[in-house]
């Protein structure tokens, strides 16, 4: 990274940050400081949503996947048109007529208070651990971009974002959320032209495209019924329409962005933005890191991509294995390489039986080559064990630093963060405003005023954020870090849906059933998960169908016992 | 065991239910016309695969 780098870096960083306090200083109302004023438009609330979503993970982890797996992962946003769809018809009415602050105050007036607390405690539970993982994200940045130790990184970054979310406020996150998605697109479409103008001379688009397809990266949609497999369209469209259907109707990061809107018309056009160019997005960032894959055919990379960890044991007693692995790595990629030029030049001349063989050729070449990368990460990990053998989350920023000119290093960098403080900042804001709303209001402290909510949120908001801190020490022990967020949210949505679609669609269930149902549920998609092995999507339709199933007969139940205490008083 | 209720009454009144989207008068058709552009995106992604795998 160069000065202009920085200058870039920092600017934006302390920029938004500034911005975000400038917006907010000044007393406000509790309705102000958790709604704000009501006056945002459609396309700020679909922004807003979408910033929402898109953290920085998002830009880290998504082309580290197109990279490593294709392009299957754009299958779990299969659900979310019509989720968002049912959101807007059916729970943005609700939640507008009530006038609610939080998603979990619709359950209380629906059902009782226990039901609420509940659902809130589902949601601060889930989300604390998610908001973990989203601060390592950005950690890993800067530990690849300064060779900072990773832990020291997460406790400083994650300082960082704690201060500007508990000084800014919901109003002022929806607004500064405008410019940092500006800045993630441009930032993305800025890579996405670099990619294609490093490329070899004389290869076309559809020579990269060919090139990814050959190698299995393309693969976008997936029709098979096959329940082991992870992405699917079917587990996408099912598994995904509950997932996104319990994220934007009952995750309180999510409706306290749609709440804002000025009318019921706003909101539900800024959800209906998102249901159209949520696709697209993912898509073109998954294509991105297909693109990196191909451009790594032509431009040797890294046999580990986590280059601080295999620099950290190169000088260490496995560092002449660790050297040998690196130059049969590069041995293999040349072979590689020269098959690919071989493949594309038969092809371009019409001869597809030498295209057929060469591609063979690289394919084989490409399996050594994994393999080679395999035996580095056992050797990485025989010697030191803290060392995570996933290396796709830094796939992406080693691109961005190894070959994009400076300037646009410091945009994409800068991008990355303000990806990762809109969505902390809308994290942590419900967070702080469920605990407030939901608990400390509702059963600590009924009677106070504006301004004394508005400085207990400020405080649970900074609670949370070392909560997030905290577990975000231990999120390198997690495979995939964007994965590793939806599984979270897979064993915890279903059953808060579970919950939401009994209080709309099922009106004879009382607060009693569907409480335990719930728990029921709860403790059922826990001993699933660690008994079966399917894919985590399906845990969001289990909990949710278990928890209507269960509420159901012990509405039931209750009944007949109600019934039948009321005969015997009787007699 | 707590009787089961219904919802609160409205506490305000809905607002506005016209889309104001040219060519598309009812939220019916703005819901009908997500659908369409998701199957254009699954035909599209089928297609692309197609072409290069």
């Amino acid at each position: 990274m160069s000065l202009l780098d920085y200058l870039v870096l920092f600017g934006t960083m302390v920029g938004i940050a500034v911005y975000g306090i400038w917006r907010t200083r000044g007393a406000r109302s509790l309705s102000t400081y958790f709604k704000g004023d009501r006056t945002t438009r459609w396309a700020t609330i679909g922004i807003s949503v979408m910033a929402t979503q898109a953290s920085a993970i998002t830009f880290l982890s998504t082309p580290g996947q197109g990279y490593e797996s294709g392009l299957g992962f754009v299958q779990n946003y299969f659900g979310m048109p019509l989720a968002l769809i049912i959101v807007a018809a059916v729970f943005l009415p609700l939640y507008r007529r009530l006038d609610v602050y939080t998603a979990y105050e619709f359950l209380g007036r629906r059902f009782d208070g226990k039901t609420r607390l509940l659902g809130a405690a589902l949601f601060l539970l889930q989300r604390g651990l998610a908001a973990g993982i989203t601060i390592y994200a950005p950690a890993i940045v800067l530990s690849t971009v300064f060779g900072w130790r990773l832990d020291l990184t997460i406790v400083l970054s994650g300082l960082l974002v704690i201060i500007y979310t508990v000084m800014g406020g919901s109003q002022a996150v929806t607004l500064t959320q405008k410019y940092q998605l500006a800045l993630i697109f441009g930032g993305m479409v800025t890579a996405f032209i670099v990619l294609l103008v490093r490329l070899p001379a004389g290869f076309t688009l559809t020579d990269a495209f060919t090139v990814a397809g050959g190698f299995k990266k393309l693969e976008a949609v997936d029709f098979s019924l096959d329940v082991n497999r992870r992405y699917t369209f079917w587990s996408g469209l099912l598994g995904g329409l509950f997932l996104s259907l319990s994220y934007f109707g009952t995750d309180q990061s999510q409706v306290q962005r749609y709440l804002h809107g000025a009318s019921l018309r706003e909101s539900r056009l800024g959800l209906m933005f998102n249901a159209v160019c949520k696709i697209p997005m993912q898509f073109f960032i998954l294509l991105l890191g297909a693109l990196v894959f191909v451009f790594y055919q032509f431009e040797q990379p890294p046999v580990f991509f986590n280059e601080v960890a295999w620099k950290s044991q190169a000088d260490q007693a496995a560092g002449a294995r660790l050297r040998a692995l690196a130059a049969d790595f590069a041995a293999v990629h040349a072979e590689k390489q020269q098959s690919i030029h071989v493949w594309l030049d038969a092809r371009h001349a019409g001869d597809p039986q030498a295209a057929s063989a060469a591609r063979a050729a690289a394919i084989a070449a490409q399996a050594r080559s994994e393999a080679i990368r395999t035996e580095t990460k056992k050797v990485l990990h025989a010697a030191d064990p803290r060392t995570s053998t996933n290396d796709s989350d830094y796939v992406f920023i080693t691109f961005v630093l190894a070959q994009l000119p400076h300037g646009v290093i410091g945009l994409l960098v800068a991008a990355i963060f303000a990806a990762a403080l809109s969505s902390k900042a809308s994290e942590l804001n419900a967070l702080g405003a469920t605990t407030t709303i939901d608990f400390y209001r509702h059963v600590v402290r009924r009677e106070a005023s504006d301004a004394h909510y508005v400085t207990a949120s400020k405080w649970f908001t900074a609670f949370w954020g070392l909560v997030a801190l905290a577990f975000a020490l231990f999120a390198h022990l997690v495979e995939n870090l964007i994965q590793a967020v939806n599984i979270l949210g897979s064993v915890f949505y279903g059953v808060v849906l579970g919950l939401f679609l009994v209080a709309f669609f099922l009106r004879r269930v009382g607060g009693t059933a569907v409480f335990w149902a719930a728990l029921s549920a709860q403790v059922l998609v826990f001993g699933l998960y660690f008994t079966l092995n399917i894919s985590y999507l399906w845990y969001n339709f289990i909990g949710c169908a278990a928890c209507v199933l269960f509420s159901l007969i012990l509405q039931v139940v209750l009944r007949s016992r109600e019934a039948a205490g009321s005969v015997s008083a009787s007699t | 065991m707590n009787p089961p209720h219904p919802p609160d009454p409205p506490v305000t009144p809905v607002d506005d239910t016209a889309t104001g989207l040219p060519g598309l008068h009812s939220w019916r058709w703005v819901y009908l016309f997500v659908l369409g552009c998701f199957v254009v995106w699954v035909v599209l992604m089928v297609v692309f695969e197609r072409l290069f795998t």
